[in-house]
């Protein structure tokens, strides 16, 4: 006989649960069941609607991401990413986000300030001459960039840094926003072996390009930087937890059909402004996750996901720091690459984004990371940043 | 209708997820009353019911069996109370002797006489493993999941049940010292 066989005469098989506590139980579960029905969040009867600026810079800068991909429509049915898994049906991408919307709106403000530590990474290639190719899917005006490598490609590196940055939940006469924080590139690394040896082949510079001209070693990290206090960054106070109201407060500040930014986007994606004002409103909403606002807002926001055509849901992913998120992407017909964030299930917070290839692009097989943003940590505390001296 | 699509119904319809309480609660409760025992098992079974219930979302469609999830639920519930545990198990090397078990197969007599006299020495080994190593041993031991539903419960790698299942054997062999659980014949009086 055997260990496990001794473990288990020692702590015997038990009889079934008696039926007051199997009934017990039930009764909790149920109880519970029910409290999920209620709508979490109430109608918001708030002041006047201002533009909310920082949402809109927000979602100005991961409009930006979200063309990044570049493609023209191929013909190719919406993608799923190869380095995700299987995402929901259409319905179920939208009853998750009900769900989340849910479990976002009982979260806690537990302190004054939001603070977290985020760590970015880009992918950059370098080409003949130790010249490096920034954001190189961009590379043309963002027109339609090629499957293979660029011409005289050497090598690629990720780029790194971390932002360490405290946002301000508002209050009083005080709209919320950004009250400081930190930045330091963290030096470039190698993202393969084979990249590693590309560069070994390239004479081993230990500066990498233009890029980093004023970083004494592209591969060290670099001073950490006090970043300065921001102060009015957007007016979180007046963003509404109503789903219809959020929508149209996001919905106003969007660039219009005539707009030059659209015009643009329409030229170097082939993309009509309904697919594009989507993008914007996904962005929007999704940026208010990010940001120190009330729960009944954040739940608003995913409820205004919800209503976002295209939107795809997928549980259980874990980025390269070990956390286990749900990514949320639009994807739209001859994508390139997905852009997507990751949301926590457990209270409805941005863990994080990333964009990766789903065809060959620019010799990186699907599944290559060309950007990503890991948050390290973050919680509220009621300490203030630290301003050095 | 596999456990996932019933938990993707819940996220509309909460009330689906009675379905998996009806199908699951039993086996969890008795996992953890050979665990904590009985009156402690009777509260945490139900609060694994109402964690998974609030947990759904972070449910993994891909994985069509909710049996690890919950498992792994009811482990992380036991580790909040790890020193009820200990006390539970050491409770158990002091008094530890044969149990009534159902049927009297010649070879179920003979585990049970063995158990009884190694009992305090394994009781005592068991309190004193590592939380890690006892949660893996005790879900292959006693909750009888493959290697893979355990890394999944636990949400660690493949190897790391390995050797985290291999640590804790040792563990408990090298515990019963001179007791050779493959000889012991009958119980010994006083």
């Amino acid at each position: 006989m055997d260990e496990l066989t001794l473990i288990r005469e020692l702590l015997p098989d038990a009889p079934p649960p008696a039926g007051p506590v199997a009934a017990a139980a039930r009764d909790r579960l149920d109880t519970a069941m029910r409290g999920r029905r209620r709508p979490p969040w109430r109608p918001w009867r708030g002041r006047p609607v201002l533009l909310v600026t920082g949402v809109l810079a927000a979602a100005a800068a991961l409009l930006g991401v979200t063309l990044l991909p570049g493609g023209r429509p191929a013909g190719r049915a919406h993608g799923q990413a190869p380095g995700l898994p299987r995402s929901l049906t259409a319905s179920g991408a939208r009853q998750y986000l009900l769900a989340m919307a849910g479990t976002a709106g009982q979260a806690k403000i537990t302190g004054r300030y939001w603070c977290s530590v985020v760590r970015q990474g880009s992918r950059e290639m370098v080409v003949t001459g130790n010249k490096e190719i920034s954001v190189p899917w961009l590379d043309g005006g963002g027109r339609n960039p090629s499957a293979a490598r660029p011409a005289g490609f050497q090598y690629s590196v990720i780029a790194r840094s971390q932002s360490e940055d405290c946002l301000e939940a508002p209050h009083g006469s005080w709209p919320g926003g950004t009250v400081g924080g930190y930045y330091q590139p963290l030096g470039a690394q190698f993202p393969t072996a084979a990249d590693r040896a590309g560069w070994r082949r390239a004479g081993s510079p230990t500066r990498v390009g233009a890029w980093y001209a004023n970083q004494p070693d592209s591969f060290q990290p670099g001073p950490r930087v006090w970043t300065g206090q921001k102060t009015g960054w957007s007016d979180y106070a007046t963003l509404s937890a109503g789903p219809a109201k959020l929508r149209k407060q996001l919905a106003a500040g969007l660039p219009g059909p005539a707009s030059a930014e659209i015009k643009m986007a329409e030229r170097s994606t082939g993309w009509s402004y309904p697919v594009l004002r989507n993008d914007m409103l996904f962005y929007a909403a999704v940026g208010v996750m990010g940001d120190p606002v009330r729960p009944a807002v954040r739940a608003a926001a995913y409820r205004v996901l919800a209503s976002v055509p295209g939107v795809q849901v997928k549980p259980g992913i874990r980025d390269s720091t070990g956390q286990l998120g749900t990514a949320v992407w639009l994807s739209h017909p001859g994508d390139r690459a997905v852009d997507y964030e990751l949301i926590d299930p457990a209270n409805g917070y941005l863990l994080g984004d990333a964009s990766i290839t789903v065809t060959p692009l620019l010799g990186l097989p699907p599944g290559s990371v060309l950007t990503y943003n890991e948050r390290v940590s973050s919680g509220w505390t009621n300490t203030a940043p630290h301003k050095p001296s | 209708m596999t456990d996932a699509r019933v938990i993707e119904k819940s996220w509309a319809d909460p009330e689906q997820f009675a379905a998996i309480f009806d199908h699951y609660f039993s086996q969890i409760h008795r996992y953890l009353a050979r665990r904590v025992g009985g009156k402690l098992a009777d509260d945490l079974a139900a609060d694994v019911f109402t964690a998974a219930f609030a947990q759904r979302t972070r449910y993994d469609l891909d994985q069509d069996c909710a049996r690890p999830w919950l498992y792994g639920i009811a482990t992380n519930l036991v580790g909040a109370q790890r020193r009820r545990e200990q006390r539970y198990y050491r409770a158990l090397a002091r008094t530890a002797a044969v149990r009534p078990t159902h049927g009297d197969e010649e070879e179920r007599l003979t585990d049970r006489l063995s158990a009884a006299a190694a009992g305090p020495a394994l009781a005592a080994a068991l309190a004193t493993l590592s939380p890690g190593d006892r949660d893996v041993l005790l879900l292959v031991a006693l909750a009888e999941l493959s290697y893979p539903e355990v890394a999944a419960a636990l949400g660690i790698p493949y190897g790391t049940v390995c050797s985290r299942l291999s640590r804790a054997r040792r563990h408990v062999r090298g515990a019963l010292g001179d007791i050779n659980p493959t000889q012991v014949k009958e119980p010994t009086d006083g």
